[in-house]
């Protein structure tokens, strides 16, 4: 399933598949890019490991280590969810 | 950076948290130095390294993620490592790497492949590999990157022969090519802006990722050419080029890694344990405030409860010390107060601070080396983004309740300038211990009964004008984009005793040098306001403040209350000097002077003096515990209480005169501390800032309990008030907006 906006529907378990990191002149630049060096790249699959205590900043676990976003940072990647 | 010789220089360069400092420190043993990069206050490390044939500087430069630089809004961090690498020509570059999550790492391994520099890869944390029973090919690795790779445990020392051997060899001899095979079309690309812009591959590489840096230097004329190319490639491949570079590297990676790591390391079981607590959807802000209440319990109690002993013993030496000698020699009177008073009293300030700050860096330096640190930043990320500030400016703001010299310090953890400078600003209205102490004397003279919320009303007060400032600030600094949070976690350590150690000596330093360099100039002209101008006649400042307590009357000081005004002055200095103040003022207000004139006056002062010396031999013993708490301190403390009670005349006054002490003037310190971590300008700012909202909210204070009184009075004073709030807020905005007096550079 592909989603248009899932920020709103993670919580911890949700798996999805990076089809796509929105092009730079939609996304922040400098977002873009640090979410691409992160090793967010298409066909990259993540999970939420968990939500911080006010529900915002989120645990994904991606490549097989633990990175942590806001939600308005998962913007950018288009995504398939697992 | 100026190098005094011409040594090769060898630099570390790594994600945050890998382990550089470690090998750093191990490399160097003793030899380092912090020195300041090029103007920024972002601390670069460099010190010896000896090998076999030679001696090399060592650079350990701060850690990045990615060598390619955004923004100029990002971390100060990235650009100096980038400014570096580029200008300063390293010879030769160790790579180090954590192996638990080696394969984002690579990632900036590759990178630094591209700018043919000769590298060595250092992959640190050998140790979680074997526990996890995984095995990492490193011969292979070699091979495929086209330089040496070394196994090492930095925190055991571990592998370094072998690091010193080989950073030896890539001295001689230059790196093969990088690895990576860009899609056609990208190195077209790449080749076209090679010969264009007469750079080199990686920049070209960094070039087309969208490199500020490199970006910003281009000619009109090339960067028609980058974004020709950006749009042909994105036409034809389907993929902007900047994503098809990263995603070559990363394939690149993906398809290497089954072959060099056989096994997933796993993330050590402690790492999840602790982590299942620190970052708990309900426990993980109470375990956040323990953490920082332990700060409060170790630095201020244990460590800080030496202040006063240290206080009284550099006063002891430095002020009252230099008075007997130098009256000894019979030297001026007007040269011993300056001498004194001015030089002496500012080393006896800037000393004064060191216990607090010990045990606040310690505490400190043993979170960031346990690894705490990213985790607070991730709990309290999302109620720190009310204010528009990521959740690591907690931290300092929460320090600024022990002292607010090191929390300003504590400022620079922080990736924006606009964070550092807003949090910087907010953190002066955090009552510090020091304020404590008045607020104590003074809760027991007027409210034995309930002293506790007056003081704990205080503390919100205080915190209440912080946000305050902030919201105010964050409208006024026009916000761009936030910097993104994304980060990692790096795995719990036990850190390193004589790291930690290391890290707390260069910061104290770093506060005595530059911080004293503030506060002994401004303490000197203090001195000269209090310098006695005759035999009789009163000092100025004691003059003028009889006259100016007038401007405090609608904050309920009256006009005999003239030594609350001194005690204001002085209390710049450092605020818990106004009590001091105070209390001698009361002493000797309307007595005659009782020092003896002329001869006997030296014999008398010398023998105060030598008194004095057993009192801060008390003073220690009593703090480390080996001496119970002496009668005579109390009794002091409470003729104290007697004698204030005779110059306030109501509570209302009192409340006022305390919510003032709160909020005005930074203390000189904190001051010297703002200018060196924001700019000058600010400092000025946050002077007037302070010291207006101080008036303002004392008046407005005085005025809203005493409005019963006088209804109609009250309401203009509140209306004044209000709009005199409103006014500075405008002036603010409007010296922001014509871009004036230097405001737009900080940080």
């Amino acid at each position: 399933m592909l989603v248009k906006s899932i920020p709103s529907k993670i919580k911890p378990g949700f798996k999805a598949k990076i089809t796509g990191v929105r092009s730079a002149v939609e996304a922040s630049k400098g977002l873009r890019q640090r979410l691409l060096s992160m090793g967010l790249t298409p066909g990259t699959i993540f999970e939420v490991v968990r939500l911080a205590p006010l529900g915002d900043p989120v645990q994904i676990k991606v490549r097989g280590f633990l990175l942590g976003l806001r939600r308005f940072e998962l913007e950018p990647l288009q995504l398939e969810v697992l | 950076m100026s190098q005094p010789t011409k040594a090769p220089q060898v630099v570390l360069v790594g994600f945050p948290n890998c382990g550089k400092s470690t090998i750093f420190n191990a490399l160097t043993g003793g030899t380092a130095k912090v020195g300041n990069w090029s103007g920024v206050t972002v601390d670069v490390k460099h010190g010896c390294l000896d090998l076999a044939k030679q001696t090399t500087s060592l650079i350990d430069l701060p850690g990045i993620t990615t060598l390619t630089h955004l923004s100029e809004e990002q971390s100060l961090d990235s650009h100096v490592v980038h400014k570096f690498l580029r200008e300063n020509h390293a010879d030769v570059i160790i790579n180090v790497l954590d192996v638990s999550h080696l394969q984002t790492q690579l990632y900036l391994t590759l990178q630094l492949c591209e700018m043919g520099v000769p590298m060595v890869v250092a992959v640190n944390m050998m140790d979680q590999l074997d526990k996890s029973g995984s095995q990492l090919q490193l011969e292979c690795l070699s091979e495929l990157l086209g330089c040496p790779v070394v196994p090492l445990v930095g925190s055991r020392r571990k592998g370094l022969a072998g690091l010193k051997k080989n950073i030896m060899e890539m001295l001689e001899k230059p790196l093969a090519a990088s690895p990576i095979q860009y899609p056609p079309l990208v190195e077209q690309a790449i080749e076209t802006l090679m010969q264009e812009g007469h750079c080199q591959r990686w920049q070209a590489i960094q070039c087309l990722c969208g490199d500020f840096c490199v970006l910003s230097e281009l000619t009109g004329n090339q960067k028609q050419l980058l974004s020709r190319w950006q749009s042909s490639c994105g036409a034809q491949l389907g993929q902007e080029v900047d994503l098809l570079i990263i995603d070559t590297m990363y394939t690149w990676i993906n398809k290497q890694m089954p072959i060099l790591l056989q096994g997933t390391p796993k993330s050590s079981a402690w790492t999840d344990r602790l982590d299942a607590l620190a970052l708990h959807r309900f426990l993980g802000i109470p375990i956040f405030i323990m953490v920082m209440y332990g700060l409060f319990v170790f630095a201020i109690s244990l460590v800080g409860g030496l202040q006063d002993s240290v206080g009284l013993l550099t006063e002891w030496l430095w002020v009252d010390g230099t008075t007997v000698f130098l009256h000894g020699l019979d030297a001026p009177e007007w040269l011993v107060h300056i001498l004194a008073e001015g030089i002496g009293r500012g080393i006896n300030t800037t000393l004064t601070f060191l216990p607090v700050l010990l045990g606040i860096y310690l505490y400190l330096a043993f979170l960031e080396g346990s690894g705490y640190m990213p985790r607070a930043a991730f709990v309290m990320d999302r109620l720190m983004r009310f204010l528009g500030l990521p959740g690591k400016a907690f931290v300092p703001l929460i320090i600024g309740f022990g002292c607010n010299v090191p929390a300003v310090m504590a400022t620079r953890t922080l990736a924006s300038p606009k964070d550092r400078l807003m949090t910087s600003m907010m953190v002066p209205f955090m009552s510090c211990s020091a304020r404590l102490a008045i607020f104590s004397v003074f809760a027991g003279a007027f409210f034995p009964e309930g002293g506790q919320n007056v003081i704990f009303c205080l503390y919100l007060l205080g915190i209440g004008v912080a946000i305050f400032t902030g919201w105010l600030l964050r409208r006024i600094l026009t916000r761009e984009a936030e910097s993104p949070l994304l980060m990692t976690f790096p795995a719990y350590h036990w850190p390193r005793p004589e790291v930690m150690l290391r890290q707390v000596y260069w910061r104290v330093l770093g506060f005595v040098k530059r911080a004293g360099r503030i506060i002994i100039p401004l303490s000197l002209i203090l001195s000269l306001l209090t310098l006695p101008a005759g035999k009789s006649a009163q000092p100025v400042l004691h003059a003028v403040s009889k006259s100016v307590t007038v401007l405090l009357n609608p904050m309920g000081i009256e006009e005999d209350n003239w030594p609350a005004t001194v005690g204001l002055v002085s209390g710049i200095i450092a605020k818990e000097v106004v009590i001091g103040t105070l209390n001698t003022l009361y002493t000797h207000d309307d007595k005659s002077n009782q020092l003896g004139q002329g001869f006997g006056q030296e014999i008398k002062e010398y023998a105060a003096w030598e008194a004095k010396g057993t009192q801060v031999r008390h003073a220690f013993t009593h703090a480390l515990g080996w001496s119970s708490g002496t009668s005579t301190e109390r009794a002091e403390i409470e003729s104290a209480m007697g004698r204030f009670a005779l110059y306030f005349h109501n509570d209302a006054s009192v409340f006022s005169y305390l919510l003032f002490v709160l909020l005005y003037f930074p203390c000189l310190s904190t001051l010297a501390v703002i200018v060196r971590e924001v700019s000058k300008p600010w400092a000025i700012i946050s002077v007037f800032w302070a010291t207006g909202l101080a008036y303002v909210f004392a008046i407005a204070c005085y005025q809203l309990l005493t409005i019963s009184a006088h209804v109609g009075l009250s309401m203009a004073w509140l209306t004044g008030c209000v709009a005199s709030v409103y006014m500075g807020y405008r002036l603010l905005l409007a010296l922001w907006q014509r871009e004036v007096l230097g405001l737009r550079t900080y940080g």
